[in-house]
């Protein structure tokens, strides 16, 4: 897309930092195939400061795709496997008494990265998983009473399995709502798959990765992407997406206020991502299904149909 | 009541009850206390708390209430037991009223109830009233129907007030033009059981002097030039010249006038505006001659006759010729039937006839005779006759009370005529009327009924003679007041005669003249009278529904226009809409925009469709994009797209 920007000068900016993500961006694509839309989803998601939640069957790359990410843009990188057993401590960590020196060390948990991929969410117990979507939201965790920041950036990748039903606490609507998108991947195409067998294996790939940039591009990025111009006429297109959640029936309760901030704010990194300083109806749209599919409830909600696909087809642009 | 729901319930009741009070003297007593139950229940629901009535009460209380229905009406159809039932049912549905559907629901049932008032009467100050309920019933599904909290009272109130006001237009044309079918209203039963007040086709002592007690208007007149002098304004009615010794009566059906009318003299011309009165006759100025509506037709006994009951104000223009000459040739069965007498009855009053008869040289002496037997013997006119009791009324009359008023008098004339042998019947009508200075009409009431004797003289016809103007000239030169003896009044007259009251009632009535004149007496003929100045003269009724609907169409389109306009909210971006001309050009050439489609996805189906058209849509977009959406969107940028979208041309 050509620049809207009237103003071509302040991109230049973070023009270098936009040119390591595109890199990072393109590596990441070598890995996993033939889901350009969910990775710049991932990536516009980690830059608007949100949380990811990828809702898949097992094998489809939900892990390589959390891995990628931390490896291209130089993140240290945390993996929790949600088990039923799993207590708070075990996420954020725990105090243990020294015994020579007669104190109490903190022993962080692997929590204490800056890209966190917490797997198998919906299998913990709702004790663990508050643990965890506190930390999210708070971006520090406390401890005896001391309170710790977590590394900046901080970056949940949060993977749930939908079919698994056993066992499993899956997590309420108003903790979904925590993420800022939910993604899924799905099968890969026939063609790519047939890639995926002759190549090599992706963790090997992975490991052989090298960051294409760094955490601190990626909070300087973040700083641009509060600066993206969002103009009225987007502002009402926001609104008016909202407003029909509200008002017509199939969306369930409709959009939150927050729901509505978090469109924004995605639609920004969108933008950005694009190379772009405005927000146009298209970013929106792009990332509009991954931003409100997992806060609207719909009623018999069939595999075919999205409810932010529906939205998005549905309101008018005003 | 700060309760949303209760205030929206207070509101709709309001309306209800509003609209149901002129109901409320036709309806039974149980049916108007089974509403106000029912609304009361509801209301103590709504403010105790209490749950609403179960279903199988709510069933078993609306079958009772049909049940209740056919027991008093003996049927469901028809307007009286039809408007009871629904009357009925709006009470239950108050008991199930929970959600806004409800609430509409019951706004219909509002309106029924309107629309049910007039389906009876059309009084002027229905007017008002009707106004006054739908205004409250809307209000009250305004409120009721609209999310949120209800709106203050004034904003409400001037909603509704726009809302009426932007209707009327539309009711006026409908008014106008809506094809007015002639006869009753479509297939509504007609209300022949209900009585209503007017002259009647049998006249018994006792029939006029009751029908003077009413002081209701019978029919209006206006008149083109003068008006008759006072002594010349008979309006014939029924004609009656079968008698029983006691009551005069005619045939059911009258037969048509079969023969030419000898129209002489000077006539006058008037329109005539006739109150409802559920029969057949219409009235005018002795003699009509000649009428404009084509449902009218003279008897043999030149009596005016509509083809249909009068059920609504009926106005006709009628030219009539006083000194016509009726029926110069009396066939047999007329004058048979003009003759007869019943047997044995009055044995003196046809005794003292024959003798006169004997006595006088012609037919015209013994008119003479009979009236000067009236104007020397001491005859009383009076409202207050003594009764008569015996087998011999017209004896007992003249030769023993002698105190009557003009039934007794015509009737005892027009039996002592036969008696002598000259053709005699009673004609009944209306004798007088008042003008009204304020609206140049001359107003005629119930209490002007009247009833006279005509005679037939060989070559001159049927010729008027009226007993009374013999006994009491006052009665017929001054109106009934000044013709009573003192101490007898005429009801309510002395009130009309204060001055104030007498200004005010002919305000009243010239103001309730327009209205039967502009607004009830708009009928078809009047109708296609307004059609045809507008010059669709042979009134099509299939093209005047068509006309409407366009017509009512346009407006309401054009309001929805207006309505769109004002209410665009902020001026559309110049940016938007040279993007939509541009879309509107491309929509043109089979590339429709949806309204959900981003501008850019837009232009990439469009380049794929047309790839000539690639470069040029390329560049729109991207312009639109910057000066929508980019930073602030300055003159120069907007003025640049719509330069390039000028250009464009697909």
């Amino acid at each position: 897309m050509p620049s809207v920007d009237g103003r071509p000068a302040p991109a230049e900016s973070a023009a270098e930092q936009l040119a390591q993500l595109a890199q990072a961006l393109r590596a990441l694509e070598s890995i996993i195939l033939g889901k350009q839309r969910q990775l710049r989803l991932s990536l516009a998601c980690l830059l608007s400061g949100g949380h990811l939640l990828i809702e898949d069957l097992p094998g489809v790359g939900k892990t390589t795709l959390a891995h990628g990410i931390a490896r291209v843009l130089g993140l240290s990188c945390h993996r929790i496997q949600f088990t039923s057993d799993l207590l708070p401590a075990d996420i954020v960590g725990v105090s243990i008494y020294q015994r020579d020196s007669g104190k109490f060390t903190f022993h962080p948990g692997p929590i204490f990265a800056q890209l966190v991929l917490a797997d198998e969410v919906n299998r913990a117990t709702p004790k663990a998983q508050s643990a965890l979507l506190e930390a999210m939201e708070e971006r520090q965790v406390t401890v005896d009473g001391i309170t710790r920041a977590l590394p900046e950036p901080f970056f949940v990748v949060a993977t749930q399995n939908p079919a698994e039903q056993v066992g499993t606490f899956p997590l309420p609507e108003s903790q979904l709502d925590r993420f800022l998108m939910r993604i899924r991947l799905g099968y890969p195409e026939r063609a790519l798959e047939r890639e995926l067998l002759r190549g090599e294996d992706r963790r090997a790939l992975l490991r052989r990765l090298a960051a294409a940039a760094s955490p601190a591009a990626l909070l300087q990025l973040r700083t641009e992407v509060d600066r993206v111009h969002a103009s009225e006429a987007l502002l009402d297109y926001v609104q008016a997406l909202v407003a029909w959640s509200r008002e017509h029936p199939g969306y369930g309760a409709g959009l939150s206020p927050r729901a509505a901030i978090a469109l924004l704010r995605a639609a920004r990194a969108w933008a950005l991502l694009d190379g772009r300083r405005a927000v146009i109806p298209e970013d929106v749209q792009a990332v509009t299904p991954a931003v409100v599919g997992h806060r609207l409830r719909t009623e018999g909600e069939s595999p075919g149909d999205d409810p932010g696909e529906r939205l998005v087809a549905a309101v008018p642009i005003p | 009541m700060a309760d949303p729901t209760a205030l929206r319930l207070g509101w709709m009741l309001g309306g209800l009850a509003l609209a149901l009070a002129p109901a409320v003297p036709r309806l039974p007593v149980w049916i108007t206390a089974v509403f106000l139950g029912a609304a009361a229940w509801r209301l103590a629901i709504q403010r105790q708390g209490w749950r609403l009535p179960p279903r199988w009460l709510r069933l078993a209380l609306a079958g009772a209430c049909v049940v209740g229905v056919l027991l008093t009406y003996r049927t469901l159809n028809g307007l009286e037991a039809g408007g009871a039932l629904l009357v009925v049912m709006g009470a239950m549905k108050l008991l199930e009223t929970r959600s806004r559907r409800d609430l509409q629901v019951l706004s219909f049932i509002g309106f029924f109830l309107v629309l049910m008032q007039l389906l009876y009467d059309q009084p002027i100050w229905s007017l008002p009233w009707l106004a006054a309920s739908v205004a409250a019933i809307v209000l009250a599904l305004l409120q009721g129907v609209r999310s949120g909290p209800p709106l203050p009272w004034r904003e409400a109130t001037g909603i509704v007030a726009r809302m009426l006001a932007f209707a009327l237009p539309v009711a006026a044309i409908l008014f106008l033009l809506f094809p007015r079918v002639p006869g009753p209203f479509w297939a509504l039963p007609s209300r022949g059981g209900e009585a209503m007040t007017g002259l009647s086709d049998e006249m018994s002592p006792g029939t006029i002097s009751r029908l003077i007690q009413s002081d209701e208007v019978a029919f209006r007149a206006s008149f083109e030039g003068a008006l008759p002098p006072p002594a010349e304004r008979y309006w014939r009615g029924p004609v009656l010249e079968r008698f029983d010794g006691w009551t005069w009566s005619d045939l059911e059906r009258l037969p048509r006038l079969n023969q030419p009318l000898e129209l002489v003299g000077p006539s006058y011309r008037y329109r005539i505006i006739i109150q409802p009165h559920g029969r057949a006759w219409l009235l005018g100025l002795d003699v009509p001659g000649a009428w404009d509506d084509p449902d009218a037709f003279l008897t043999h006994e030149f009596q005016l006759v509509s083809r249909r009951p009068v059920e609504n104000v009926r106005a006709l223009d009628v030219e009539s010729w006083p000194e016509a000459r009726i029926e110069a040739e009396l066939g047999p069965i007329t004058r048979f039937r003009s003759l007869r007498l019943p047997e044995g009855r009055n044995p003196r009053t046809v005794a003292f006839a024959r003798a006169l008869r004997a006595e006088a040289g012609s037919d015209e002496a013994l008119v003479d005779a009979l009236l000067r037997h009236f104007r020397q013997e001491p005859f009383v006119y009076t409202l207050q006759p003594p009764a008569l009791a015996s087998n011999h009324p017209v004896d007992e009359f003249l030769f023993r009370t002698q105190r009557g008023f003009c039934e007794h008098y015509a009737s005892a004339f027009t039996v002592m005529a036969r008696a002598a042998g000259l053709p005699a019947r009673v004609v009944t009508g209306y004798q007088g009327g008042e003008l009204n200075p304020l609206s140049d009409r001359l107003v005629v009431r119930q209490m002007d009924a009247h009833a006279w004797s005509e005679v037939w003289f060989e070559g001159r016809g049927w010729v008027r003679v009226d007993p009374t103007a013999a006994i009491a000239p006052d009665r017929i030169e001054l109106g009934l007041g000044e013709a009573l003896p003192a101490g007898e009044r005429v009801p309510g007259a002395a009130l009309r005669q204060l001055f104030g009251v007498r200004a005010l009632s002919q305000g009243w009535d010239a103001l309730n003249s327009l209205w039967t004149d502009w607004v009830l007496g708009y009928g078809p003929e009047r109708q296609l009278a307004l059609l045809a100045r507008l010059g669709l003269p042979d009134g099509d009724w299939r093209a005047l529904v068509v006309g409407l609907t366009v017509l009512v169409a346009s407006i309401m389109g054009m309001f929805t226009l207006w309505l769109a306009w004002r209410s665009r909210g902020p001026r559309q971006d110049p940016a938007r809409a040279a993007y939509d001309l541009f879309c509107a050009r491309l929509a043109a050439r089979g590339l429709p925009r949806d309204p959900a489609e981003a501008p850019a996805d837009y232009a990439r189906r469009v380049a794929a469709a047309r790839p000539d058209l690639a470069g040029p849509v390329e560049a729109v977009t991207r312009d639109y994009l910057a000066a929508r959406y980019g930073h602030g969107g300055d003159p120069a940028t907007i003025a640049a797209l719509q330069q390039r979208i000028r250009g464009f041309r697909p």
